[in-house]
């Protein structure tokens, strides 16, 4: 298969690409997503940690 | 049970971030292979041409779509009865990915249809609640927002998404059965 | 002393409980008869600018009944679900509530029923009048009415349970919409398959014993989480 079939595809490139296109970028936004989701929940969990170890002294 | 220490998220976090490389990794392993296997190794189809190679993508992401509904589900109940605040956060970071792969899937579909059926939609059982899994996603997405920018404890929307999809999910299961024939007499 | 003892049990006895919160809330709309003309009036409202919109046709006007009737229905519904909860909550007497000393499940269930009496009901009752409107056969017109008394408890219900989890947030109408839209999809499907059913000259029992079925179910569950919800709130 030369480079020209797989642009082309018998004529369905645009249900193909489109598919495997939108598969890519949602697949490359979910891991922006999750480094941001992942890192959020961090600072809220070092948070809790702070308040915990405050508690601790204040007893 | 020494597992139970892992349900306080400032023990689990850091199991997590060990565990992370390894999956990275996995991940692309497979990803790399599941590509090849699909585009490359597996032969054109007698019937649909190259168009079917979308169903590699397109089934995968149906099924994550319910998968992950289902795993909300179970944390949510785990975060109703246990009360672990582990459960609620997994829930939570759980839903956008799953709003994501239902999107996906019905997008892909729609892109395979068209080709393969000459319609982009149809009101079909399958489709139908999908796009209805789509909707409970972004109801509960919205309430969470919500809820944080009053900072009410998330434990609200925790209960909604145990209790409430879950029911309704398993209302709308055996009722997305009923969709086709009513529909089907509907659209014909 | 064992006869007051008797007297004080049975006055907290859940059904007790029901009885005061339905009174209540039935008291409550009575008092402020608009907004159950209101809601009245939008059902029909919004039934009768279909057939502006599409066109007088009558055989397409048939056709559609069903489902413009139901989607009415559950539209009108949901613009008075924050009548529930909403003024309780914002003037305390939620509080007070959840503090009684019956139980909340049985008080939840008084306000539910006290809503459908207000919202549902005359929906139900106004309905066959509406199908009339679109030309349906009286035979249908007994389906619809049935399917519609089957079905609205059914939306009062989830619409509770809702109402609960928005309580106090802002904007929470957009959001509880969003909610229970989706989660009215069975009963609108069932509700409107019926009277289909019933145009297409097939037996209706079918999707109205599962209307009753759902019914059922819901009667059971929903009371005990619409308490759970609201105690959840309120904390």
């Amino acid at each position: 298969m030369n480079w020209a079939a797989i642009f082309s595809l018998d004529g369905r490139a645009f249900y193909i690409w489109g598919s495997f296109g939108a598969f890519a970028i949602a697949m490359i936004l979910e891991i922006i997503l999750v480094r941001m989701r992942s890192k959020r929940a961090q600072a809220g969990i070092e948070e809790e940690v702070m308040a915990d170890k405050v508690k601790g002294r204040a007893k | 049970m020494s597992l139970y220490k892992y349900s306080s998220p400032a023990v689990f976090f850091p199991l997590a971030g060990k565990l992370v490389p390894w999956f990275t990794v996995l991940a692309v392993v497979f990803f790399v292979i599941g590509l090849y296997l699909g585009l490359v190794a597996a032969p054109e189809d007698f019937q649909q041409g190259e168009v079917y190679r979308i169903i590699f993508i397109h089934v995968p992401a149906a099924w994550m779509a319910m998968f992950i509904y289902l795993v909300m589900a179970m944390y949510g109940v785990m975060a109703l009865t246990f009360n672990t605040r582990l459960s609620a956060m997994m829930m939570e970071a759980l839903a956008p990915t799953g709003a994501m792969f239902t999107a996906l899937a019905l997008w892909t579909g729609a892109l395979w249809g068209k080709p393969t059926w000459g319609t982009y939609w149809a009101w079909d059982a399958r489709m139908t609640s999908t796009l209805i899994l789509l909707f409970l996603y972004i109801g509960y997405l919205a309430l969470v927002t919500r809820l944080k920018t009053r900072s009410v404890p998330i434990r609200l929307a925790r209960c909604w998404s145990s209790s409430v999809p879950l029911m309704c999910r398993s209302f709308i299961f055996p009722l997305s059965g009923g969709i086709p024939c009513i529909r089907v007499h509907r659209c014909r | 002393m064992i006869a007051r003892q008797t007297a004080v049990a049975t006055t907290f006895a859940p059904e007790h409980g029901f009885l005061v919160a339905f009174a209540r809330d039935v008291r409550l709309a009575v008092r402020s008869k608009g907004e159950v003309i209101q809601a009245l009036a939008f059902f029909v409202v919004v039934v009768s600018l279909f057939p502006l919109a599409i066109g007088p046709e009558s055989v397409l006007l048939k056709r559609i009944a069903p489902g413009v009737v139901w989607v009415a229905a559950l539209l009108s519904v949901l613009l008075t679900l924050p009548r529930i909860l909403a003024s309780d909550y914002a003037d305390g007497t939620l509080d007070q509530l959840a503090l009684s000393v019956y139980p909340l499940p049985a008080i939840m269930a008084g306000k539910i029923v006290a809503h459908w009496l207000m919202a549902g009901l005359p929906l139900a009752l106004m309905s066959p009048l509406r199908g009339f409107q679109f030309g349906l056969e009286s035979r249908e017109l007994v389906v619809l009415y049935a399917s519609l008394m089957l079905g609205t408890p059914v939306l009062s219900m989830i619409g509770a349970i809702g109402a609960a989890l928005t309580i106090g947030v802002r904007g929470g109408s957009i959001l509880l919409a969003l909610l229970v839209l989706p989660l009215y999809i069975p009963v609108l499907i069932f509700g409107a398959g019926a009277v289909e059913q019933a145009m297409v000259g097939i037996d209706a029992s079918a999707n109205l014993s599962l209307l009753g079925a759902i019914l059922l179910l819901g009667g059971l569950v929903v009371p005990f989480a619409v308490a759970v919800a609201v105690k959840i709130s309120l904390d």
